[in-house]
């Protein structure tokens, strides 16, 4: 049976080291090689027993809130019935549970006495020994071990209190988002209290879970001391182990170490259950689960201060790094226990500092980000490098899951530009202060607008070719490694699966389908009114730039206005017509053809518009230049633009560009470089062929398509990560 | 007040005790089920002379409870509170609702099941019945136990509910499992005995006779 158990369980683990050579360099970096070898080698042995299912249906059964306890594998049976009487004196009643030792019964004494059976399935001597320390034991938080007997076949069975109350894992079920603050205190103030008086007496629990501890009409009764030792020789019989222990077993045990560090370890992810409802460490596999131990990240934002602090010590990968008693843990929650032993709060709280506060930085996300590290007052308490090393690597992971090319000036950007807005929120200034500050802040740049605006673009030209680079290079190279995949899948799951981008963008566009004419003219004159204001700051900002290097004059300011101009008239269709179809995807001709046709119509508006406003309209072109035959009778002999060759170039340009995704609320982002760059592109190319005075042709493509993507709605599709399940309901 | 306790005197005594099982259900809990139209609630001395005896500070006959249709109805008999006020008259049960019989035995009133009339009532203050149970059927028609919320009995693990009902005097049980009864196969729906052991595939549990 156990060679058996043994080979079996072999196979997992050799897997684990061959092909995740990156999670586990991670896992070295916390704790070494061999432990979480062991880690995983006592998953996979538990995996290949009997009761892997039944550890999977807990986890489930926590996820739904009780809802789902339905597992066949996780079914009762019990070897004795109602009436039975396997042990001289004791009628057996029902069936309690089945838990890591063996069967719990509910028993009644011949003179009446209720009793808890557990009936020890191996009499090992060992675990005996442990009980037999633990007989008289005598705590008000602890369930009474009264005698260890044995039957006619030399079975040894433990007569206990029998505790009729929920057990916490049921009063988690029922509080999914976890318990009110003061039921939570009672909870923990009363399950410290009990684990302390068993670490005073020199027991260590080892197997502190919500499946045992009692509520015995308000008395918090803490069961099954003094069985968990050698809690790695019981697991490896087989045994029908009670599960979900593993949400609650510290690193070190992989280690082969139990010592009362692992039951304030358990402590901690117990007080986080209480205060969200959910464990800290979670996964698909009870591996999964031991790595996060070993080597994962406590998300503690959803737990407020002084909880935070205390959650946070206790879960220390290295037990001295830990609390060293539980009374150290209670203090900071304005708890203390009594000279009899028992919890209560503490009169002088209110006067202690919250101590040892880590400082969390507002970082998003399922991590806590490595600034977590530094206490603020205790410096002793300085974590070790490769634990920070590991912390790290979790985190940048979760922040490569949430934009996978997220740029690093433009992060620095909008960085600084949450802290000008954070500070800017804080200042105590008033109204009119404000108003002043920004209006002396406008006139100081409009002053400097001379040479700002140069510097400005200059940047702008250098960022793009840039970017475009950085982007291209990392879709090659950006190869994820294990940890990352890994605390993606993490941060991923524990947003409870947001809907795919295509199902996003399936059930957003039907609501789209359902808007209001009035809606949608009142959005549209909107966009409007928005890529009349991005115009009109464009051409300002382009006649600064164009009016600094030349002579000036309106003759120098009448194509900017052309451009801007004919961008306006070309934006307006286009978000009308984008208005038009954002209810559906479309085909991709018909709407081509249409723009053909806005194309050759805008072409002629601007060149009407030319001529009014009297540009140039020959200057720089060589018409020898141009291959074919057809285009040349489009201009003059001297080489003068006509309308056929304006029209032909906007309706070419309109034509080989697809304007609506510029105009659609679904678009992947609000203004895409890449699409104006295309643009530009598209309309350089044009020109080969149809020449129109330059840069004119280009800049006003350009701008149109920035326009358009300035003044269009915007749905942005990280919504789905947020707002999924109103969507959803609505759809 | 005299009425009621005429009606309830001894030659109505025997049925009610024949109709009242300790049901046994493993990894759930232990329920007193009480078949009938009128309970009685009482003190300890009262004996088996009551269908719901509570080890408290209660007269021999502290409160009665009648069925009338799908309306339960309380009648005090002794000192009673329905929502913290005193109560001198009888007073229909909602779900939900808490009474307190003497200084200290509180009730809890459920009727959670939206197709049976059965009712369920729980203990709230530091007593139990005699013999312990968690909670106590009160058997009109039909009880279901099983894993959804609004059951009698709720089982967290079962596959499917399981309904035990009452008719013609005899206690009888329908499940989508197919049952053994004292170790014999007895099909999906069956008579039970009056003391017996139900298995299904998923499940446990036993009827036991009362003995005081």
């Amino acid at each position: 049976m156990f060679s058996r158990l043994k080979r079996k369980s072999n196979q997992p683990v050799t897997k684990t080291t061959v092909s995740d050579g990156s999670m586990r360099a991670d896992a070295a970096n916390s704790l070494s090689d061999q432990e979480s070898r062991v880690m995983s080698a006592v998953a996979a042995k538990l995996e290949t027993t009997c009761f892997a299912s039944n550890h999977f249906d807990r986890r489930n059964e926590r996820r739904s809130g009780g809802q789902q306890h339905r597992q066949a594998g996780s079914m009762m049976k019990f070897t004795y019935k109602t009436g039975d009487e396997p042990l001289a004196g004791y009628t057996i009643k029902r069936g309690i549970g089945v838990g890591g030792f063996g069967e719990v019964y509910f028993a009644v004494s011949q003179a009446g006495k209720e009793v808890a059976l557990k009936r020890v399935q191996r009499n090992l001597d060992v675990e005996l020994r442990g009980v037999g320390h633990c007989m008289n034991l005598k705590h008000p938080n602890l369930v009474s071990l009264y005698d260890v007997k044995y039957d006619d076949h030399e079975q040894a069975w433990i007569v206990m209190e029998y505790v009729a109350g929920a057990t916490l894992r049921e009063e988690l079920d029922r509080f999914p988002e976890g318990l009110p603050r003061n039921q939570a205190m009672r909870w923990f103030g009363d399950l410290a209290a009990g684990v302390a008086y068993l670490h005073d007496h020199g027991i260590v629990h080892r197997d502190l879970k919500p499946g045992n501890i009692f509520d015995d009409d308000g008395i918090v009764k803490i069961g099954d001391y003094g069985l968990s030792k050698f809690i790695s020789c019981s697991r490896r019989g087989g045994n029908t182990e009670s599960v979900g222990t593993f949400h609650y077993m510290a690193p070190e045990i992989g280690r082969g170490e139990y010592g009362k560090e692992i039951d304030i370890y358990a402590l901690g992810i117990i007080l986080f259950e209480l205060l969200t409802g959910d464990v800290p460490f979670d996964g698909e596999s009870s591996q999964e689960i031991i790595m996060k131990h070993l080597t994962g990240d406590p998300d503690l934002s959803k737990v407020e201060p002084p909880y935070r602090s205390v959650i946070w010590k206790a879960l220390q990968k290295n037990p001295e790094s830990r609390q060293t008693s539980v009374v150290e843990m209670l203090e900071p929650l304005g708890l203390i226990l009594d000279k009899h032993g028992l919890a209560q709060p503490d009169p002088d709280a209110r006067e202690r500092p919250i101590l040892a506060e880590p400082v969390i930085a507002s970082v998003p996300g399922p991590t806590v980000s490595p600034a977590a590290n530094v206490y603020v007052k205790h410096d002793h308490v300085q974590p070790r490098a490769v634990e920070k090393d590991a912390r790290f690597a979790a985190n940048r992971a979760a922040t490569t899951s949430e934009s996978a090319s997220a740029e690093p000036l433009a992060h620095a950007v909008r960085q600084s530009a949450q802290n000008f807005s954070t500070w800017w929120n804080d200042q105590a200034l008033n109204p009119v202060a404000r108003l002043v500050v920004v209006i002396g802040a406008a006139v100081i740049l409009l002053m400097n607008s001379a040479w700002l605006l140069p510097l400005l673009s200059l940047l702008a030209i250098l960022y793009i070719p840039y970017y475009v680079i950085r982007a291209m290079v990392l879709s090659n190279h950006q190869q994820p490694s294990y940890a990352a995949a890994h605390a993606a899948a993490v941060a991923q799951r524990e947003r409870r699966l947001p809907p795919t981008a295509q199902q996003w963008r399936l059930a957003t566009r039907r609501q789209l389908a359902t808007k209001s004419w009035r809606t949608r003219s009142a959005e549209l004159t909107a966009s409007w009114a928005t890529s009349f204001v991005v115009l009109s700051v464009l051409c300002w900002a382009a006649t600064r730039f164009g009016i600094a290097e030349g002579e000036g004059g309106p003759r120098a300011i009448a194509p900017f206005a052309w451009g801007a101009a004919t961008a306006l008239i070309g934006a307006w269709t286009m978000l009308l017509l984008g208005k038009a179809w954002e209810s559906e995807e479309g085909e991709q001709l018909p709407r081509r053809i249409v723009q053909l046709g806005v194309g050759a119509a805008v072409g002629a508006v601007a060149f009407a518009l030319g001529k009014g406003l009297m540009i140039p309209m020959d200057e720089g072109f060589d018409l020898r230049r141009v291959g074919w035959q057809m285009p040349r009778h489009m201009y003059s002999a001297d080489g003068e633009v006509l309308l056929p060759a304006m029209m032909a170039y906007f309706s070419a340009v309109f034509f080989l560009t697809r304007w609506w995704r510029s105009a659609d609320p679904l678009r992947s982002r609000r203004l895409s470089v890449w699409s104006v760059a295309a643009v530009v592109v598209i309309a350089w190319v044009v020109n080969q062929i149809i020449p129109v005075p330059q840069p004119w042709g280009m800049l006003t493509a350009g701008a149109m398509a920035i326009a358009i993507q300035m003044a269009s709605a915007w749905r942005n599709p990280a919504d789905r990560f947020t707002h999924h399940e109103t969507l959803e309901s609505r759809a | 007040m005299i009425a009621v306790a005429k009606h309830c005197s001894s030659e109505s005594e025997r049925s009610a005790r024949q109709a009242s099982r300790m049901l046994w259900i493993d990894g759930v809990g232990g329920f007193l089920v009480v078949a009938g139209n009128e309970w009685l609630i009482g003190g300890p001395s009262a004996g088996s002379s009551v269908e719901i005896n509570v080890h408290g500070d209660l007269s021999r006959r502290a409160a009665a409870i009648r069925r009338q249709g799908s309306d339960y109805v309380l009648q005090p008999l002794a000192p009673t509170w329905m929502s913290d006020q005193p109560l001198d008259r009888p007073s229909l049960l909602r779900d939900g609702a808490t009474f307190q019989l003497g200084n200290a035995v509180r009730f809890r009133f459920g009727q959670t099941h939206r197709l049976s009339s059965s009712a369920r009532l729980d203990l709230v203050s530091r007593h139990r019945t005699q013999p312990r149970a968690d909670a106590v059927i009160l058997l009109a028609d039909t009880c279901v136990l099983g894993p959804s919320k609004d059951a009698h009995i709720v089982c967290p693990r079962w596959e499917s509910d399981v309904i035990l009902f009452a008719s013609g005097g005899d206690w009888h049980l329908r499940s989508d499992e197919a049952l053994i009864v004292d170790g014999k196969a007895a099909g999906q729906r069956t008579k039970l005995p009056e003391a017996c052991r139900i298995e299904g595939e998923s499940f446990a549990m036993s009827l036991e006779r009362i003995k005081i």
